[in-house]
């Protein structure tokens, strides 16, 4: 029987750590000799410094920069490959981003290490300027392959994508942004030109493909799924664009209790995931490499 | 067990020959893990706590002050609900003293323009940000009769905005101090929507006047005057 990536999911299955996961689950994971890569990620924390409040209606006292950081402290003492990443919107929707403007945020974010960011939407509400105030304080990289940054200032810090090499895994990651029109006042992005974001994500692929890149990850800030079917999103980007590993996304807070996956147009498989808004939740993925158990079994 | 030894170095053999890239991993497990309250903890990795304290102290000092009372809950979901009423006659009720408002008014906002929930007790200057964290301003738009298709056709699909002075009843928009004589309404809104923001592309062109008051500030100050808000839970979006 041979194994593919389907039938190994299904082994392994999808483990879903409901509030609270106890520590004999965590201690479950694999340890520093498994060349295991571990990918955490965050996607429209908003600025949400503190943890929710105790009279939240939906997620009291859950939350805040200080758990999210234990939680990666824990992670990042039981793997040795580990990846974290964020899908935007880490800027606007409480009082440190309207009196800070971001620089809190990226401080935060830089010591916690993130490695590789997208772009939502809201990080361009205090425009090109701003973002470029708040941004000095980044020791991670921003990428998006679908913006073209023209002249401005944020073209030398944006680029559309960053490898990264952990273990033996050479990582491609990608970003993709959501059409700003409508979303944001226009002044807020004067000279960034938004292009079509499948045929962007083509030519970032086909670059990262030439470079051997053996995991291709999207952080998208497209939208999980809409209604409007001509209106780019993750399930559509996964569907139609080939070469794609896993799309980590934003925009829709959509909190999912496990990740979606997409059959493309090359009969590969694709996995979709996103964790709702405010960093109430942090997305743990694992990815192992099975390379002569799964030749064996393939012969076999 | 030779065979199948062969088997393998064969295999192995091919892939090292194959000029095409394989990728040799699999997604194997996925966990989605919630925080763990926040309650009693403290900052023990990466030195976080240096780095907040002095902002945390300048916050809480600028933005605890107490503001008003929610007597419940004040929850933002569509297609309707206390929140999103309470947004709209707050707007529509800063502007009594406006001449304008012997024509017909009515107050229309975005619900993605409201950013978070008030839950029941203190309300503080903090959560007011972070309810309208945008510097969105109050703008008067005069908007033609034959217009108010357009916004009917667009709360269709929306599913549901902040409205006052008006309700959306099965596909039309319900506005009592409407009659035939009137070719004109006035709607207060914000100058994100006033400038087609969120798809509002029907108000693009027409005459308006932006009072240069942010929406928040009103928010505010029709708190601070109540005390204790003021609620009406009575759909204004039905199917």
């Amino acid at each position: 029987m041979s194994i593919t990536r389907r039938t190994l999911f299904q082994k392994f299955g999808i483990l879903y750590f409901g509030l609270m996961a106890p520590k004999w689950l965590i201690a479950l994971a694999p340890k520093k000799n498994k060349p295991q890569l571990l990918i955490l990620h965050t996607n429209d924390t908003h600025s949400q410094i503190d943890p929710l409040p105790a009279n939240h209606n939906k997620y009291p006292n859950q939350g805040g920069i200080v758990a999210r950081a234990n939680l990666i402290a824990q992670y990042r003492q039981q793997h040795e490959h580990v990846l974290l990443l964020d899908a935007g919107d880490f800027f606007q929707g409480t009082p440190y981003f309207n009196r800070f403007h971001g620089v809190l945020e990226m401080k935060l974010m830089s010591q916690l290490a993130y490695d590789v960011v997208t772009l939502g939407n809201h990080d361009f509400d205090i425009g090109v300027a701003g973002f470029m105030n708040a941004q000095q304080y980044a020791n991670f990289k921003f990428v998006n392959a679908n913006y073209d940054f023209g002249q401005t200032a944020m073209a030398a810090v944006v680029q559309p994508y960053q490898i990264i090499q952990k273990g033996p895994y050479k990582v491609g990651i990608f970003g993709l942004g959501v059409d700003l029109n409508g979303l944001v006042h226009a002044s807020n992005f004067d000279g960034i030109r938004m292009k079509d974001p499948y045929q962007s994500a083509t030519e970032v692929i086909q670059v990262l493909q030439q470079q051997d890149c053996n995991l291709i990850i999207c952080l998208s800030h497209l939208g999980y799924q809409y209604e409007d079917p001509t209106k780019p999103s993750d399930l559509l980007l996964a569907e139609k664009i080939p070469g794609i590993d896993l799309i980590l996304g934003g925009h829709t807070h959509t909190f999912m209790d496990a990740p979606t996956k997409v059959t493309n147009t090359a009969g590969q498989d694709v996995w979709i995931h996103q964790v709702g808004w405010a960093g109430v939740r942090l997305g743990a993925i694992e990815v192992s490499t099975h390379r002569f158990n799964f030749q064996q079994k393939t012969i076999r | 067990m030779t065979k199948y030894f062969w088997y393998i170095m064969i295999g192995a053999s091919l892939m090292a020959c194959s000029a095409r890239f394989t990728p040799t991993y699999q997604i194997q497990a996925l966990r989605v893990q919630e925080l763990p309250t926040a309650k009693g903890l403290e900052a023990q990795h990466y030195n976080l706590d240096k780095t907040l304290k002095p902002y945390q102290d300048t916050l809480h000092a600028e933005f605890d002050a107490l503001v008003a009372t929610a007597p419940q809950a004040l929850v933002l979901s569509r297609p309707s609900s206390n929140l999103m009423n309470w947004c709209a006659d707050a707007v529509l009720s800063s502007q009594t003293a406006n001449k304008r408002m012997s024509e017909p008014v009515i107050c229309l906002l975005n619900t993605g323009g409201l950013r978070s929930s008030f839950g029941a007790g203190p309300l503080t200057l903090a959560d007011f940000y972070k309810l309208m964290p945008f510097d969105n301003r109050l703008v008067w738009i005069h908007l033609p009769v034959d217009k108010i298709a357009d916004i009917e056709k667009y709360l269709s699909k929306s599913g549901g905005e902040p409205l006052a002075n008006c309700s959306f009843e099965n596909g039309r928009l319900q506005i009592p101090s409407l009659t035939k004589s009137h070719q004109y309404i006035w709607v207060l809104t914000s100058d994100f929507l006033a400038n087609g923001g969120d798809q509002m592309s029907f108000f693009l062109g027409l005459e308006k006047e932006d009072t240069t008051i942010l929406l928040r500030e009103i928010f505010i100050e029709v708190a601070k005057t109540q005390g204790v808000l003021k609620l009406d839970a009575q759909p204004r979006y039905i199917k």
